[in-house]
C-alpha cells in the first residue's frame, strides 16, 4: 500500500507533515517523547482525523472518508502493533490472530489455517492454544503481529513494539516484523525511540515538535 | 456473529466476574417469583372456584368484608351472618328460582384449619355443578361429610372412613371429583350440621334467577336494598370482580417488595457492568483499532450482559420454584390452613425471565453508551 501524507496538520502535536512511502517500504519514525509520533501513527492508521491536510493511501484520500469506510480500511488494510501488545486477555494465541478474520467474516477452515501458518511464521506453533497472558512479552508481541497480519494488510503500523522488551526479544520481533515486510511486500511504518530499532527500517525520519524535521539515509 | 464469540469468552473466561452477576440476578428473579407465586397461586385458586359456580347472586351481610370469603375461609373471616329467615325471604321473590344458604366456617384437625362449607345437598346440581362424589352421595344427614380429594389424600382419608373435627366425629359419605380449584381442600355438610356450629346464621345466600325474556340478570333484580336494609347483593361478575381487587392488591404489595429486590439486581449488573467496562476500555479501543465496528463492540457489550442476566434468570426461576415451596410451606403453617396458597404459572416465569432480560438491558446500557462514544485513541492509551 503506498501512503502519501500532504500537509497533515493536527492542533498542538504537528505541523504541516510530508510523507510517502511506496508500497512494500519500510520506514521508521523517530523522535523523543511527545514529539507527535503516536499521533502520527493513530492519523496513518484512520484513528483519528487531521485538524487540515490529506493522507492518501493507494490514492484514496482516507481523511474525507466516515467512520464506517475507516473502519473497514482498519479492518481489511491494515495491520497494528501496539507497544503494550493489547491482545484480548480472554482469548488464547490461536483466537487472538483469528479475532480480524473473524470480523472481516473470512470462512472458518481458512481462518484456522491461516492462523495456524501466521502462529508458524512467527516461531509460536506450539503456543497456539496457550491464554496469551501465560505467554512472555516478546511472544506476546509475536502473536499481536500474527494477529497484525491476519486480513493480509497492505500496511502494518507498528508503535514502540520493542518498547517493553529485552534486548533478545527486541532482536527477535524486529527480525519477524523485517522478515514480514520483505517476503510478503507489506509497507511498514515503525515508531520508536530506539536507534537500533530504526536501523531495521530503509528510511528513518526525525519527527520533533511536530515538524519531521530531517531525514536519515 | 463475532460480537456472540468475543461475549462468549468474555462470560466463560472471566468466571468470578460472570458468577457474581448472575448470584444477583439469579436472587432477584428467585424473591420475584417466590412472592408473586403466593398471588398468583391465590388468583389462580380463586379464579377456578369462582368459576366453578353457578351462582346469579350473592346477598351478604352489608358489613362483611368486600370480598368472597370462600377462598380465604378462615383468614379475616367475617362474623357478620345472614339469617335463615332472610334466606327463605329471598327464595320467596317473584324471580328467584332457588335461594341456599351457604356456611363456611373453619374447625381444626391434627393442628391445621380445615375449611369446611354447610351446603343443601338438593342444591349442588344447580350451584355447583362440579362437585359430585362418584357414587352421588351427599352429605344428608348431620354427621356426613363429603371430603375434597385433595384433603382427603394430604390426610389419608377414604370413603365411609371418619374425620373428627373440633371433637365431633364425622362419617365420610363421599369423596368428590377433582375440581382443580381450593374446593379439592374443603368438606361439605349439611346446612343443619354447619348451624350447629355456626348458630347466626350462614354467610351468604346464593341465588339462582328466573330468566327474564331477553336479557341476563342482574344485582338490581333482586332490589334488597329496599327490602333488607342490612345486606347486599353482588352478580358474580361483582364477587368476582372484588375477589380480584382483593388479588390485585396483594399482587401490588408483593410485587413492590419483589420489585426492591429487582432494583438491587439491576443497581449490581450496572455496577458490575459498568466496572468491568472500565476496566477494559483499552481491550475494546483495540477491538475497534483492529477494525471492529462500533456496532460490533456495543453488540458484544450487550449480549455479554445478556447473556449473564437470562443465566441468573433461569437459575433464578429454580430458585424461586424452591423458594415458592418454602414460602408456601411457611404460610401454611403460620396460618394453619389446609390448601397450598402459591402457584407458579407460566406467565410467572416468562415473566420472570423477561425481566432478568430486562436487567441485562438496562446494565448494559451505560456501558454501551460509554464505548460507543469511546474515543479510540484515549481507550488504547489507557494503562
Amino acid at each position: 500500500m503506498r501512503v502519501d501524507v500532504r500537509g497533515l496538520h493536527k492542533y498542538w502535536v504537528l505541523e504541516n507533515v510530508d510523507l510517502l512511502v511506496e508500497k512494500g517500504e519500510f520506514i521508521a519514525i523517530m523522535g523523543p517523547s511527545g514529539s507527535g509520533k503516536s499521533t502520527l501513527l493513530f492519523l496513518l492508521g484512520c484513528l483519528d482525523y487531521p485538524t487540515f491536510g490529506h493522507l492518501y493511501l493507494d490514492d484514496v484520500d482516507v481523511t474525507q472518508e466516515n467512520e464506517n469506510v475507516r473502519e473497514k480500511i482498519r479492518l481489511q488494510h491494515i495491520g497494528f502493533i501496539f507497544q503494550n501488545y493489547n491482545l484480548i486477555p480472554t482469548l488464547n494465541a490461536i483466537e487472538n490472530v483469528t479475532l480480524p478474520m473473524q470480523l472481516s467474516r473470512v470462512k472458518a477452515s481458512e481462518r484456522e489455517a491461516r492462523s495456524q501458518s501466521l502462529l508458524r511464521l512467527v516461531g509460536l506453533e506450539g503456543k497456539a492454544d496457550e491464554m496469551v497472558n501465560n505467554l512472555s512479552g516478546g511472544q506476546q508481541q509475536r502473536v499481536a503481529i500474527a494477529r497484525a497480519l491476519a486480513n493480509l494488510p497492505g500496511l502494518v503500523l507498528a508503535d514502540e513494539p520493542t518498547g517493553n522488551l529485552d534486548a533478545r526479544a527486541s532482536k527477535e520481533v524486529m527480525d519477524v516484523i523485517r522478515t514480514v515486510n520483505e517476503n510478503q511486500d507489506i509497507t511498514t511504518v515503525l515508531v520508536t525511540h530506539d536507534p537500533k530499532v530504526a536501523s531495521y527500517a530503509r528510511r528513518v525520519y526525525y519527527l520533533d515538535d511536530g515538524r519531521l524535521r530531517a531525514t536519515v539515509i | 456473529m463475532a460480537s456472540l464469540y468475543l461475549a462468549t469468552k468474555n462470560v466463560t473466561r472471566k468466571k468470578e466476574r460472570s458468577i457474581l452477576t448472575i448470584l444477583g440476578v439469579l436472587l432477584a428473579v428467585g424473591s420475584f417469583i417466590s412472592l408473586l407465586s403466593i398471588a398468583e397461586g391465590m388468583y389462580e385458586r380463586v379464579q377456578r372456584e369462582l368459576n366453578g359456580r353457578n351462582v346469579d347472586v350473592y346477598v351478604l351481610p352489608k358489613n362483611s368484608l368486600p370480598m368472597p370469603l370462600g377462598p380465604l375461609a378462615g383468614v379475616g373471616q367475617s362474623t357478620e351472618t345472614i339469617p335463615d329467615t332472610i334466606v327463605k325471604g329471598l327464595a320467596g321473590l317473584s324471580n328467584v328460582e332457588r335461594a341456599e344458604p351457604v356456611y363456611r366456617f373453619q374447625q381444626m384437625h391434627e393442628g391445621r384449619a380445615i375449611v369446611v362449607w354447610g351446603l343443601n345437598p338438593e342444591a349442588f346440581p344447580t350451584f355447583l355443578p362440579h362437585i359430585a362424589s362418584e357414587d352421588g352421595t351427599y352429605p344428608k344427614g348431620s354427621y356426613d361429610i363429603m371430603v375434597g380429594p385433595a384433603l382427603a389424600r394430604e390426610i389419608g382419608l377414604a370413603r365411609e372412613g371418619t374425620l373428627t373435627l373440633a371433637g365431633k366425629k364425622y362419617i365420610i359419605v363421599g369423596i368428590f371429583k377433582p375440581v382443580g380449584g381450593l374446593q379439592d381442600y374443603f368438606c361439605f355438610v349439611t346446612p343443619q350440621a354447619a348451624a350447629e356450629i355456626v348458630a347466626k346464621g350462614a354467610q351468604e345466600a346464593w341465588l339462582k334467577l328466573k330468566e327474564p325474556e331477553g336479557r341476563d340478570t342482574t344485582a338490581e333484580d333482586i332490589n334488597v336494598s329496599d327490602t333488607l336494609k342490612d345486606f347486599r347483593a353482588r352478580t358474580s361478575a361483582q364477587y368476582l370482580g372484588a375477589a380480584n381487587d382483593f388479588i390485585n392488591f396483594a399482587w401490588v404489595l408483593e410485587f413492590c417488595i419483589a420489585a426492591i429486590g429487582v432494583l438491587i439486581a439491576m443497581t449490581a449488573a450496572m455496577n458490575t457492568m459498568l466496572m468491568s467496562t472500565y476496566e477494559r476500555l483499552k481491550e475494546f479501543a483495540t477491538l475497534r483499532a483492529i477494525g471492529a465496528s462500533r456496532f460490533t463492540v456495543v453488540m458484544m457489550i450487550l449480549t455479554e450482559s445478556l447473556i449473564l442476566s437470562v443465566a441468573g434468570g433461569i437459575c433464578g426461576v429454580v430458585l424461586g420454584i424452591m423458594g415458592s415451596r418454602l414460602l408456601d410451606a411457611a404460610v401454611v403453617s403460620l396460618l394453619r390452613l389446609s390448601y397450598p396458597v402459591a402457584s407458579i404459572t407460566m406467565a410467572l416465569l416468562v415473566q420472570a425471565l423477561l425481566l432478568s432480560a430486562f436487567v441485562g438491558f438496562v446494565g448494559a446500557a451505560i456501558p454501551c453508551f460509554i464505548v460507543y462514544r469511546m474515543n479510540i485513541i484515549m481507550g488504547l492509551r489507557q494503562e
